[in-house]
């Protein structure tokens, strides 16, 4: 496929998530699972960009790695605070 | 003769060589230590008899403050990095950094950061809560001094210099290791740099998020840290992820010299070698794991007190691996006892007294009575001061002959060690013994008992302090007038000792290659065996094969750096130095002509990187596993953005902690337009877009549509930031934060920030949109487009996650 294509294809997804993601509310209503599905959309978008705009899925896994490795200890701060404030008490 | 000394200045101030830069960090930090060493010893005279008024309480903690601050962050790392920058590219074979260009920029914005950090003395008052800055006494209320800000502005500049500095060694030690050099082969120190750099990448920006989040809190009024939805612990868990990971950034380099030390003066390999660095990641995976042991007892709720009790005792197990394995080494040695050596074994001494102190606080209850008293100062001086200062120094005087081409005087180096190590003793030990005093006081009185000892550990401060004018007499006489050293006094086995003393600008000649059997090959010269790898014990001499010189010290000089960090530095003071605008809650007011000074410089500085030519050659036929198809700047900036990616995380990791602790947070739509956020969301969408097509248009030589698609990149950029400055106003004129402080506080701070990162990226826009207008990226060249590209689509990312967080939940 022309890349230019998979640039546009790749655009209108993350354009029809973000229209998905303002409209959310009305289709979950339950805020838990809204919140989760949110931040679930955000998420694909996220990759999206990373994989094709970054080019991260052309990459070698070496640096898909590198970017992980981030991401899980972003995630461990969040995690362990989270257990902090909810957890035990 | 005035030509001479021109181009001396020259050299010091514009340097680039790593060698150079090395000698500066260490020269730095060896006065700042001088310097924070006065400090301690004034202390330690104000109590050593109850009730002296030598200080005040005032003028005492900002003595502690200032004392912790610039033995962390400005003594104990800078010196181990003025060894990394000297010695890692000789270990490793590597003509110099893979950035030189960035470390001229780390260096200088270090020098300003440790300049202002001193100058904070002379605002009012310097920061004075203890290195920690606990909130919420940071909060202005509680702490108004512009002092303060200052300090909290040079810890903002130290951060940023010191991301830089990880992105450069990581690089360097993962892609330019000389041919056959496997990471398994590396040396113990160098070993040690990686893993202290990978926990540096990721410590750091949660340190540069927080005191960002502090600075703004005291400069614009936000209340992150005064609220009590975020407050103490808020700041707790931000400064602690990176404060416990932090003890172990400035003990490792200090434990990899150890392990190259003893193993070169025992004339034996280090016993369980790959144990050894076995143990060190896994102390660098669970550094990361073990900061709530710091908040025992904030109320963090029993899970986490027991989960934080494991790995904190967990994490005590591969240190023993470590201590066995150096004692292993020198089982049956013929160990010969030089003053590195004697450093070394000090060193793993007192890591052993501090060490197992340290378990004693894992357990809750014993940490609830000994925590904040003079038994937690004591073990934390033998870490920091008996292991990693001790082990430092005899880093000092094992690399002084490759640095300086020169021995050092032997005789006064071993009486240094012995009256060091006394002194050490005298001072640290009656702490333990001190479990009952708090520690920060600034005085106590008679009747406490305390009075003995204190003046005993005052004794021992004056008799360590004093023992260090004998080594700073001793380097300095023997850089002068020393006999010369020749390339291997110690008949070591890593690389640089293969060089001659010092080594040559440029390093190699010809770039040695790591044969299979574990000796050096230079070019078609003779291979030499090498003990830094995984074969038997030989000794290098390989200054024959190195000949001739083809460059000099005063090769990619550039004024550049030093006016951009003087541009920051101005900028700063002027960002923190105002008078007082209003009490409370926002104290100062920006100083706009020296603000407006900085940006000028900043300017200019800019102007002139960007017509510099600063061409790295990257070699091809390098060790460069795991990343060997990955080339240097792009492994760089994805390294960088693995950094940003920790420092957005805590942003947000501090607005969930705030907002989840808020049962009162303003519903969706209520406070920020969601059709505001929506088509924020679809112009920096359509940018990435736009940007993506640059590239495109670039790869297929189309100049005409790379300018259409930079110049759309650009106006969509200031398009977001127009909608943005919009809402700020807006929101701003309804007095929303009167109303929501903390929701305001989150919004202004984390899309402020975002803000600012869109900005310097329509810099580069600007840059980028100049060169394709003269014909650049069109003919083959277009990799700078590309990694403009990562930055901007991961400007884009974080805003993917903003959005939902802000307009719609």
């Amino acid at each position: 496929m022309n890349t230019n294509y998979l640039y546009l294809i790749i655009f209108a997804a993350l354009i029809g998530e973000t229209d998905i993601e303002v409209n959310l509310s009305s289709i979950i209503p339950a805020y838990n699972e809204y919140v989760t599905v949110l931040l679930g959309i955000a998420g694909t978008k996220a990759i999206l960009i990373a994989m094709f705009y970054q080019h991260l899925r052309y990459e070698p896994k070496s640096l898909s790695t590198w970017v992980i490795v981030g991401l899980v200890i972003a995630s461990l701060l969040m995690g362990l605070s989270f257990v902090q404030l909810h957890v035990g008490h | 003769m005035a030509e001479e000394l021109r181009a001396i200045a020259r050299r010091w101030l514009y340097t680039t060589n790593h060698k150079d830069v090395g000698i500066l960090y260490l020269i730095t930090s060896i006065f700042l230590f001088a310097a924070a060493g006065v400090l301690a010893l004034t202390m330690r005279t104000q109590l050593s008899v109850p009730g002296n008024t030598l200080l005040t309480a005032d003028i005492y903690n900002q003595f502690v403050t200032v004392h912790g601050m610039l033995m962390i962050f400005w003594v104990l790392s800078p010196l181990a990095f003025g060894f990394a920058n000297f010695i890692i590219p000789l270990q490793i074979g590597a003509r110099d950094l893979a950035f030189p260009a960035t470390q001229r920029d780390e260096l200088r914005f270090f020098l300003f950061s440790g300049v202002m950090m001193i100058l904070s003395f002379f605002f009012g008052a310097a920061p004075d809560l203890g290195w920690t800055l606990y909130s919420p006494q940071t909060a202005s209320l509680f702490t108004p001094t512009v002092g303060f800000n200052l300090g909290a502005g040079a810890l903002i500049l130290m951060t940023v210099s010191i991301t830089m500095s990880s992105v450069n060694f990581l690089v360097t030690m993962l892609k330019m290791r000389a041919p056959g050099l496997k990471l398994r082969y590396m040396s113990a120190f160098s070993w040690a740099i990686l893993i202290t750099i990978f926990m540096m990448l990721y410590a750091f920006p949660s340190f540069l998020a927080a005191v960002v989040l502090l600075y703004v809190d005291r400069a614009f009024g936000t209340v992150y840290f005064s609220s009590i939805q975020g407050g103490s612990l808020l700041w707790d868990n931000v400064f602690w992820f990176f404060g416990h990971p932090e003890v172990y950034i400035v003990l490792f380099p200090a434990l990899g010299i150890i392990a190259d030390v003893i193993p070169t003066f025992a004339r034996r390999p280090l016993h369980g070698r790959k144990y050894v660095i076995g143990a060190m990641v896994v102390v660098a995976m669970l550094s990361f794991a073990v900061w709530g042991h710091h908040m025992f007892v904030t109320g963090i709720g029993i899970v986490s007190t027991k989960l934080y009790t494991v790995t904190t005792i967990a994490i005590s197990l591969p240190f023993d691996v470590m201590i066995i394995s150096l004692i292993e080494t020198l089982g049956m040695s013929k160990l010969r006892l030089k003053a590195p050596a004697l450093f070394a074994l000090g060193a793993v001494a007192n890591f052993i007294v501090g060490g197992i102190t340290g378990v004693f606080l894992a357990s809750v209850a014993l940490d609830y009575s000994l925590r904040g008293t003079y038994f937690v100062v004591a073990h934390f001086h033998y870490l920091m001061v008996g292991a990693s200062i001790i082990g430092l120094i005899g880093g000092l005087y094992y690399w002084f002959p490759k640095i300086t081409g020169r021995m050092y005087n032997e005789k006064l180096a071993k009486i240094h060690f012995v009256i060091s190590m006394i002194g050490f003793q005298i001072l640290y030990f009656p702490m333990f013994l001190l479990l009952d005093m708090p520690r920060r006081v600034v005085t106590y009185t008679p009747d406490t008992g305390w009075g003995l000892l204190n003046l005993t550990a005052t004794l021992g401060g004056f008799i360590f302090g004093g023992a260090q004018l004998l080594l700073f007499y001793n380097l300095y006489r023997s850089s002068r007038v020393g006999p010369p050293s020749g390339p291997n006094p110690w008949e070591a086995w890593t690389l640089e000792w293969a060089l001659p003393s010092p080594p040559p600008p440029h390093d190699f000649d010809v770039i040695p290659t790591f044969l299979a059997d574990g000796s050096i090959r230079f070019g078609s010269g003779p291979s030499l065996p090498n003990g830094a790898g995984h074969s038997e014990i030989g000794y290098p001499n390989g200054s024959s094969v190195l000949v001739g010189s083809s460059s000099s010290h005063l090769e990619g000089l550039s004024p550049w750096p030093i006016l951009m960090a003087f541009a920051a530095f101005i900028f700063f003071l002027g960002l923190t130095i105002g008078k007082h605008a209003n009490p409370q809650p926002v104290s100062y007011q920006p100083f706009w002509p020296l603000i407006a000074d900085g940006v000028i410089l900043g300017v200019i500085s800019l102007f002139g990187y960007s017509r510099e030519t600063f061409t790295v050659h990257e070699d091809t036929h390098v060790e460069s596993w795991p990343f060997r198809q990955v080339p240097n700047m792009k492994l760089g900036i994805w390294t960088f953005l693995g950094a940003e990616v920790i420092f957005f995380g805590v942003l947000i990791g501090s607005y969930f902690f705030v907002r989840t602790n808020d049962a009162a947070w303003p519903q969706a739509g209520t406070l920020f337009d969601i059709r505001n956020g929506f088509a924020m969301t679809l112009v920096l969408l359509t940018s990435s877009l736009t940007a993506i097509m640059a590239l495109a248009s670039a790869r297929a030589g189309n100049r005409s549509g790379l300018i259409a698609s930079l110049g759309g990149t650009l106006v969509l950029g200031a398009a977001f930031l127009y909608i943005k400055a919009g809402e700020w106003f807006s929101l701003g004129a309804s007095n929303v934060f009167q109303n929501y402080s903390l929701p305001a506080s989150s919004y202004f701070i984390t899309t402020g920030t975002h803000g600012v990162h869109v900005f310097a990226g329509m810099c580069m826009t600007v840059y980028l949109l100049a060169n394709a207008i003269k014909g650049k990226y069109v003919n083959g060249d277009h990799t700078t487009l590309e990694h403009f590209g990562l930055y901007w689509h991961f400007v884009d990312i974080v805003w993917v996650f903003l959005f939902p967080l802000f307009y719609l939940i």
